[in-house]
C-alpha cells in the first residue's frame, strides 16, 4: 500500500532542507557586528554531548558517547569587550576613501570603566558518558587556558596627556585595575545525573583541578596627579602580583626585582607543570525540569571552585608614593650629570618605592558561571529558547541573554540560531550545527559569526571587520545507542524500558 | 543507481540518508562560500593617515629654586642687591616631541617673595656653552615686596602666580637649544637692621605646559 502524497518523504525532505538552508542563511545580512557571549549556543543544543559540561543535568539522547583525544572538542574564544577593529579604524570618504584614520574619540566612547581582552582555550583530552541503571555518568579530562588583560577607561585618555589646555586644568590619570591574569590548568571531572522527580533531573559534577601555571594580578593601582599651581606631579603606585611559574629572579641592592630569567621555564616540564602540587577543586551542578511536554526549564552553575598554587610561587608586593616638582638642586649636586627629566622622575619614584618578595602559596578562584534557560517546542522539530549566562570573576559580573531557535529537521541534523544581548549590544548572532547521530557526530558552534573581514594587504592575515569576539567550538564525538525521537532532551524519555529501536524515526 | 524499497515504492532509508547528507553538505559548502566572500576590505597599513589630527596637553615641572639672602642683615642703608641662580634645563628634547610638533608652549612661573622689597626679575635662557640666547620676559617682571600684613613685626611672603609666559616659535626653538635657565633679580633694599629674620628668601617654581600635535605613525 502506498502512502498518501503528503507523506512523500522526498517532498518532506525538500521542504525541510529548504527550511534548514533558510534557517542557516537567514541571519547573514544582520551579522555585521558581533560581540561576546560564550557557550550560550551550546547550552541550548543538548544533542551535543558537551552541553553536559554547562549543565550536568543535560543528558544526551545517546546512551553512550566517547570523546576522542583533542578532536572531540576544541574551543577557542578571543574577545575584546570594548571595541572592534572598525570601531577605531575608519576609512575616509571621497578623495580620502583609501586612507585609514584612527578614531580616538570613538575608542574613548566605546571603553567602559573596566575592559577586558580575553583569550580562552578548552581542549577535551578524553571523555565519555553513559547511562547505567537510571543514572547518567560522564567522565572528562580537559586542558584549559585563560588569559585576561584588564584595562581601565583612562588608558584611552592618555592620548590627551595630563593637561587640558583649553580649560587650563590638569587631567588626573588613573590606571587602577590595569593588569593581566593567565591561568593554564587541567581538569578531571566526573558527573552524575538522575531523574529525581516527575520531570525533574538533577546533575552534579566534581572536578579535580591541576594548575599548570599562573600569573595573577591581585592588585594594581596607579595614579598620576598633576598639580597646576605650581606645576608638580604626584604618583602613587601599588601592586600585588602572584605567579606560579618557574623563573629565576634577580634583586637589586634596594630589594627591587631587576631581572626575571626564564631560562629554566622549559626544564622539568612534568615536575613543574604536571605533578607540581597545584591542586584545586570545582563543582558544577544543574537541573532540567520538564514543565510540560513542550516546556523545559534548565538551570546550572559551573566552575565554582579554586586552585591552590604552591609550586614555583613568587609574590610581588610593591608600593610607591612620590611627588616631583622638577629637577631640584640637591639631586643635581649629588648627581651633576643628571639633567634628564624622565630619568629624574623615575629616580624620584624609585627612591620612594619599596617592594617585598615572598614565596607564599596563594589561591585563585575559577571563573564561575550561572546558566538559566527555558525552551518551548513550537513543533516537534522546532524549539524556541531563551537562556542567560552570568559570568563572575574578581567581583566583576558579565551577564548575557540569548534567544535561540533550535531546528532538528532530521535526526542527523541539528541547527541552532542564537541571538545574544550583552553590554547594550543587540546584534550578536551565533549559530550551531551538529551533523550525525548514531556512530559519529561532527559539530561546530559559534556564539558570534563575523561575516565581514579585513585582510591585511601585507601579511594577508584576516581579522574580523568589527567583531569583538571570535569564538569557535568544533569537535567530533562517537555516539552509540542513540534515540532520535526526543532529540536528546531528557533522560526519562529513553529509560531502558521505553527504549525500542523499532520506534526509531528516520 | 537509486535503490527503491519494493514495499513502499520510495527510496530506501540508506539512500534517503545519503541524499540528506549530500544535500546538507551542499548547503554547507554554499554557506562557507558566502562566508569566505565576506572580506569587507583590504587593510593596507601604508595607507594609514600619517597626519593624525590629535592633540595632547602636557604639563611638566621644570624645577624649583629657593634663594636665600642673608648678607645684608647689618646693612643700615639702602642697597641695590642682585640675586641670581641657575636651573639646568636640557631635558626638553627627551620629554617632549620635536619643536615642530608643539602648537603652543607656556612657561608657568610661581613665585614667593619673602624679601621686603620689590624684586625685578628676568629669566634668561643659556645654551649648552652658557651663552645667553633668549629671555622669557620682554621687560623685567616685578615681584611685589613682602610686607608685614598682620602687624606682628614679621614680614609675610607674597605669593604670585601663576604667571604664564607663552613663547613664540623662535623662543620655542631657543628653548629646545637651551642648557639652563638663569633667574636674575634686582632689588633696592631699605634698612633691615631691625628685622627679626636672619635671612630672606625667594622661591621660583617653573613649569612647562605644552600643547602637542601628535603623529601616531611617525
Amino acid at each position: 500500500m502506498k502512502k498518501s502524497g503528503n507523506l512523500n518523504p522526498s517532498a518532506t525532505f525538500r521542504k525541510k532542507l529548504f527550511s534548514l538552508i533558510f534557517f542557516i542563511l537567514l541571519p547573514i545580512p544582520y551579522l555585521t557586528q558581533l560581540i561576546k557571549g560564550q557557550d550560550n549556543t551550546l547550552y541550548l543544543m543538548p544533542v551535543i554531548p558537551q552541553a553536559n559540561q554547562l549543565n550536568p543535568a543535560i543528558i544526551n539522547h545517546c546512551r553512550t558517547y566517547v570523546e576522542l583525544p583533542v578532536i572531540s572538542s576544541i574551543k577557542l574564544n578571543i574577545r575584546n569587550t570594548a571595541f572592534g577593529f572598525h570601531d577605531v579604524v575608519h576609512t575616509g570618504t571621497g578623495s580620502n576613501s583609501g586612507i585609514y584614520y584612527f578614531d580616538w574619540s570613538n575608542l574613548e566612547s566605546k571603553l567602559q570603566k573596566t575592559n577586558f581582552f580575553l583569550v580562552n582555550t578548552d581542549i577535551d583530552l578524553l571523555g565519555a558518558g553513559f547511562s547505567f541503571k537510571g543514572w547518567y555518568f560522564t567522565f572528562g579530562i580537559a586542558n584549559h587556558s585563560e588569559m585576561r588583560i584588564e584595562y581601565p577607561h583612562d588608558i584611552a585618555s592618555l592620548k590627551d596627556g595630563n593637561w587640558q589646555t583649553a580649560s587650563g586644568n590638569p587631567i588626573p590619570v588613573n590606571l587602577n585595575g590595569l593588569g593581566i591574569d593567565i591561568t593554564i590548568w587541567n581538569s578531571i571531572g566526573v558527573s552524575a545525573a538522575k531523574e529525581i522527580g516527575n520531570g525533574l533531573t538533577a546533575g552534579v559534577r566534581v572536578k579535580y583541578l591541576q594548575g599548570m601555571a599562573n600569573i595573577d594580578t591581585r592588585r594594581s593601582n596607579l595614579d598620576l596627579n598633576t598639580f597646576s599651581n605650581p606645576i608638580a606631579l604626584a604618583a602613587q603606585a601599588q601592586y600585588r602580583i602572584n605567579s606560579s611559574f618557574p623563573v629565576n629572579l634577580g634583586y637589586a641592592a634596594n630589594g627591587l626585582v631587576n631581572r626575571v630569567n626564564f631560562d629554566n621555564a622549559l626544564n622539568n616540564i612534568v615536575g613543574n607543570y604536571i605533578f607540581n602540587g597545584n591542586r584545586g577543586l570545582a563543582i558544577d551542578a544543574g537541573i532540567v525540569y520538564d514543565m510540560s511536554d513542550k516546556t523545559q526549564i534548565t538551570a546550572s552553575f559551573t566552575d565554582l571552585g579554586f586552585i591552590w598554587w604552591r609550586k614555583n610561587v613568587n609574590n610581588f608586593n610593591g608600593s610607591a608614593k612620590s611627588s616631583f616638582s622638577g629637577v631640584d638642586l640637591n639631586r643635581l649636586l649629588a648627581n651633576p650629570g643628571q639633567t634628564n627629566l624622565i630619568q629624574a622622575i623615575k629616580d624620584s619614584i624609585s627612591q620612594s618605592f619599596y617592594a617585598q618578595g615572598s614565596k607564599k602559596g596563594y589561591v585563585t578562584l575559577t571563573s564561575a558561571k550561572i546558566f538559566g534557560g527555558i525552551t518551548y517546542a513550537l513543533t516537534p522539530e522546532l524549539k524556541a529558547g531563551a537562556m542567560t549566562r552570568i559570568e563572575m570573576y574578581d567581583f566583576h559580573i558579565r551577564p548575557s541573554l540569548t534567544f535561540s531557535m533550535n531546528y532538528i529537521p532530521f535526526p542527523i541534523v541539528a541547527a541552532t540560531l542564537s541571538y545574544t544581548i550583552m553590554n547594550n549590544k543587540f546584534n550578536q548572532v551565533g549559530a550551531g550545527l551538529a551533523l550525525g547521530n548514531r556512530g559519529a557526530q561532527f559539530y561546530i558552534l559559534t556564539d558570534n559569526i563575523p561575516v565581514r573581514f579585513t585582510r591585511d594587504a601585507g601579511t594577508s592575515l584576516i581579522w574580523p571587520y568589527n567583531a569583538r569576539m571570535v569564538s569557535l567550538r568544533v569537535g567530533f564525538n562517537l555516539l552509540f545507542n542513540c534515540k532520535s525521537k526526543d532529540n536528546g532532551q531528557h533522560s526519562k524519555k529513553y529509560k531502558s524500558s521505553d527504549y525500542c529501536p523499532a520506534y526509531r524515526q528516520l | 543507481m537509486k535503490q527503491i524499497d519494493p514495499q513502499t515504492g520510495f527510496k530506501k532509508a540508506s539512500e534517503f540518508k545519503k541524499g540528506i547528507m549530500r544535500k546538507t553538505s551542499g548547503a554547507l559548502i554554499i554557506l562557507l562560500a558566502i562566508l569566505s566572500s565576506c572580506v569587507k576590505e583590504r587593510f593596507d597599513p601604508a595607507k594609514f593617515d600619517k597626519t593624525l589630527n590629535l592633540s595632547a596637553g602636557v604639563a611638566l615641572p621644570i624645577g624649583h629654586l629657593h634663594l636665600v639672602y642673608a648678607d645684608f642683615l647689618n646693612d643700615t642703608t639702602a642697597k641695590l642687591i642682585t640675586i641670581a641662580d641657575t636651573l639646568p634645563f636640557n631635558w626638553i628634547k627627551s620629554a617632549l616631541p620635536a619643536s615642530g610638533k608643539i602648537e603652543k608652549l607656556i612657561i608657568r612661573l610661581n613665585t614667593v617673595n619673602g624679601f621686603p622689597a620689590a624684586v625685578f626679575t628676568q629669566i634668561y635662557l643659556l645654551d649648552q656653552n652658557k651663552l645667553l640666547i633668549d629671555s622669557l620676559f620682554t621687560s623685567a617682571f616685578k615681584l611685589e615686596a613682602a610686607t608685614d600684613l598682620n602687624g606682628d613685626g614679621i614680614i609675610d611672603p607674597v605669593t604670585q602666580g601663576p604667571i604664564d609666559i607663552e613663547l613664540s616659535a623662535t623662543q620655542i626653538n631657543n628653548l629646545y637649544g637651551a642648557g639652563s635657565f638663569v633667574v636674575y633679580g634686582k632689588a633696592t633694599t631699605t634698612s633691615l637692621k631691625n628685622s627679626v629674620l636672619p635671612s630672606y628668601f625667594f622661591d621660583f617654581n617653573l613649569g612647562v605646559i605644552a600643547q602637542l600635535k601628535i603623529n601616531a605613525v611617525n
